[in-house]
């Protein structure tokens, strides 16, 4: 692997034989070459790595939830993955399985890794690293290796300098020096050390002996609801990991009835033997925990989960879960119209989840009357899964039974509609109007009914026309009996508004189709 | 291993009874299922529709419906099917206020316009007992309204197709038909005379003012085709004979309002400013 670095290209990476002839990372192009004329050189990925690293980072999350993938700053170290197995080893039996069962799948799929596990992140990273050279104890030779708790200042004492995660410059400063285990830089005054290489240096190695923390944040929040279900054998087909499902689905809902939770929304997680993870999210219009739902919600999302190679373990998380009391609406056979309605809506709410699940977000729509007065603002949609209306500025909701206005449409355009309308007065009704190149002939009209605007809201809506804010409707019925909802917008005779000039001409005035009735 | 080639002819026999046992229960309407229910319409409409002595008279419930619309854009089909819908979930079955959805496709709200609260509450459709459904081909819509009528927490549904085959429209009449859950189908008028379907009845819906129409009923089984003139006035279908002139209309409009306001409880200074 080569990079384009200062200096010209540079290995950033070599390869087994290559390093076994003197090559290592960092060396000019032409020196290696010089090594080995028939060098094979191909250029770096760093999106490419940087990718494969968070896949890889996902499916570590099968050994604990808090996982995060380190930042590739430097190719020759080697990319790591943080796992924060704090409460997690015992169930893989001890970290020294933990670790063995890890490596293990990471080799099978192809990676050369090497892990430690210690009481600080940064002497698990210089575990990880330099532990292998190191003369103790562990099993060096497998891979792994596990600094016992608080000897992590003994074992790292023999490290090198560089397994300290020092800056770069410090690095060859010490080196100059002689300055070369990582021991050597206990007992040295830490004013001068400081001077001459900067904090960065004292941060690290007080990082990694446990004086100062530091914290890593995991790529994924960590959900307190997550049951997990290895198998022994990766599974490859659908209808295993449906049954698995249902059992993952049986035992989420254990954990929330204990604590009385229901789940608004569901994250299924395949880990896959080639080291990647499959995912399936669906949502609930209301707190569920009932399997069988869930499992028919799910069941819309399993065909397009890709299984590879195989499914070794997988996970359900309820990531949004709300209080939930089960049989409140059984019991409840008092109260009139309220509870009928809150039985309503416990019945909808499945239904809302499955057309929801199976034709995408947004499908499903409620209606609601507002507390406005202009007609778009009067009757909005909002979403059924979670009450969001879907316009951006919605009017205040109704706190009382909707006002009785004058007849209005059943139907509403969103935008109203531009049409070309003759008026036999200008500020009358007009007497016919083309819409879609029809003429309609108005046999009766009523109206105007005037609506001005809402002048004490700061923001138009998008699209609106401030300018002219008016709006004389006019209800029109035409030849054949059909009725629309037409306006004619701004006022007559005036300017539109005070910031035209009075010298420019009066527009004519425009109208607009904006709804029709049954 | 020798295959035996006859059957046993009771066996045959037995199986042929069951067969015409199953098919006459899922044929349509019949007199022996005595669950249907039914919507009255109005006096002429109901004895249109009368059935075969001893069912109900008024719209079948539970059975697929079809209504179909003049071509261009009006919403006299939409408001006639709002009609149907709000009766239906006001009925007694519903325990008077049922949830009733309704499917259309996305692009037909940019053009037929966007259901709008305010004028389905003129029919008596409060929003909260309506779910929409915006799908993007007629096959959802198919889908989501046989999901709707099996999910037993619906009393109608109503789907906004242009598309329809006999196959589709007899499964979505069978769904109904075994869930007790009415579908309405509105169409535009293009589409209805090349394709047959399942449905019970067919009507034919056009404009005559402010929610009145001039109904035609091109096809009912067990029931006799004919056209009304109707209309939607306090909160329930009407039969027409005359034609109202626009200022009766308008005095009718202000009476209703004035009755309305009266007639709410707790607010009497509003009573006296309106009358």
């Amino acid at each position: 692997m080569v990079t384009a670095a200062h200096g010209g290209i540079r290995l950033a990476a070599v390869n087994m034989p290559a390093a076994l002839r003197g090559l290592e990372p960092g060396l000019t192009l032409a020196a290696a070459r010089a090594v080995i004329p028939d060098l094979e050189t191909t250029p770096t990925e760093p999106e490419h790595d940087a990718k494969a690293l968070q896949v890889l980072s996902d499916w570590c999350s099968c050994y604990t939830p808090w996982t995060a993938p380190e930042a590739l700053a430097e190719p020759a170290v080697g990319a790591g993955v943080w796992l924060d197995v704090t409460g997690c080893a015992h169930l893989f039996g001890g970290e020294d399985s933990l670790l063995d069962h890890l490596l293990g799948r990471m080799r099978r799929q192809g990676f050369m890794a090497q892990a430690a596990i210690a009481d600080t992140p940064g002497a698990a990273w210089g575990m990880a690293r330099y532990g292998r050279a190191a003369s103790c104890e562990n099993s060096a030779e497998a891979g792994w290796g596990i600094v016992s708790p608080g000897e992590h200042r003994q074992v790292l004492k023999a490290l090198p300098v560089a397994a300290l995660r020092p800056p770069r410059e410090a690095c060859e400063g010490l080196d100059r020096l002689g300055l070369r285990r990582a021991g050597d830089l206990y007992d040295l005054p830490r004013g001068p050390l400081a001077a001459r290489f900067g904090d960065g240096l004292l941060q690290r190695l007080d990082q990694a002996l446990g004086r100062v923390a530091e914290p890593v944040s995991p790529r994924e929040r960590t959900r307190a609801h997550r049951v997990r279900l290895a198998f022994p054998e990766a599974i490859g087909h659908l209808d295993d990991v449906a049954a698995g499902l249902a059992r993952l689905l049986e035992r989420l809902e254990q954990r929330l009835a204990d604590e009385r939770l229901g789940l608004r929304r569901a994250e299924f997680t395949l880990y896959r033997v080639d080291g990647a993870v499959s995912r399936a999210t669906v949502g609930t219009s209301r707190p569920v925990r009932d399997p069988g739902h869930l499992q028919r919600l799910f069941a819309e999302r399993l065909d397009g989960l890709d299984l590879g190679f195989g499914v070794e373990v997988m996970t359900i998380a309820a990531p949004v879960v709300e209080a939930m009391t089960s049989t409140q609406l059984d019991l409840d056979e008092v109260g009139g119209q309220s509870s009928t309605a809150a039985r309503r809506e416990a019945r909808l709410g499945p239904l809302v989840d499955r057309l929801e699940t199976r034709l995408g977000r947004g499908s499903v729509l409620r209606l609601e009357a507002r507390a406005s007065h202009v007609p778009e603002r009067a009757g909005i949609a909002a979403s059924a899964l979670d009450g969001r209306p879907l316009a951006v500025d919605a009017a205040p909701a109704l706190d009382e039974a909707p006002p009785k206005l004058r007849p209005r449409p059943l139907r509403l355009f969103a935008r109203p509609r531009s049409v070309e309308a003759v008026a036999e007065v200008p500020d009358g009704p007009p007497v016919l109007f083309r819409w879609r190149r029809v003429v309609h002939r108005v046999v009766h009209a009523e109206g105007p009914e005037r609506i001005a605007s809402e002048w004490w809201r700061d923001e138009a809506l998008p699209g609106e026309d401030r300018s002219h804010l008016t709006r004389d409707y006019y209800r029109i019925e035409d030849t054949e009996g059909r009725r629309f909802w037409l306006f004619r917008e701004g006022l007559y005779d005036v300017p539109p508004s005070p910031q035209t000039e009075a010298s420019e001409p009066i527009r004519a005035p425009r109208w607009f189709l904006h709804g029709v009735f049954a | 291993m020798a295959i035996k080639s006859g059957v046993d002819p009771d066996v045959m026999t037995t199986l042929r009874a069951r067969i015409r046992s199953i098919e006459k229960n899922s044929d349509g309407l019949n007199a022996s299922n005595s669950k249907a229910s039914a919507i009255s319409l109005s006096p002429a409409l109901d004895e249109a529709l009368a059935q075969s002595s001893g069912a109900p008279a008024g719209l079948v419930q539970g059975a697929l419906h079809e209504i179909v619309g003049t071509p261009g854009t009006n919403g006299a089909a939409g408001g006639f099917a709002a009609a149907l819908l709000s009766l239906m979930s006001r009925s007694e079955e519903a325990g008077g206020q049922g949830a009733v959805l309704w499917c259309h496709r996305r692009h037909d709200a940019d053009e037929k316009g966007e259901l709008y609260a305010p004028g389905l509450a003129a029919f008596g459709l409060a929003p909260a007992q309506l779910l929409v459904v915006q799908a993007r081909r007629d096959q959802d819509i198919l889908w989501a309204l046989e999901e709707g009528v099996k999910s037993s927490a619906l009393v109608a549904v109503l789907g906004e197709v242009d598309d329809l085959d006999f196959t589709a429209s007899r499964r979505l009449q069978l769904a109904a038909e075994i869930n007790g859950v009415t579908v309405l189908l509105v169409r535009s008028a293009g589409q209805q005379a090349s394709t047959t379907s399942a449905a019970i009845t067919r009507w034919k819906v056009e404009a005559a003012g402010e929610a009145r129409w001039h109904l035609e009923l091109l096809r009912c089984r067990g029931g006799t085709p004919g056209s009304w003139a109707v209309e939607w006035r306090d909160g329930r279908l009407c039969d027409r004979a005359g034609q109202a002139s626009p200022a009766d209309r308008i005095a009718a409009d202000r009476v209703a309002v004035a009755a309305d306001l009266r007639q709410r409880p707790g607010k009497p200074s509003q009573a006296r400013l309106a009358v």
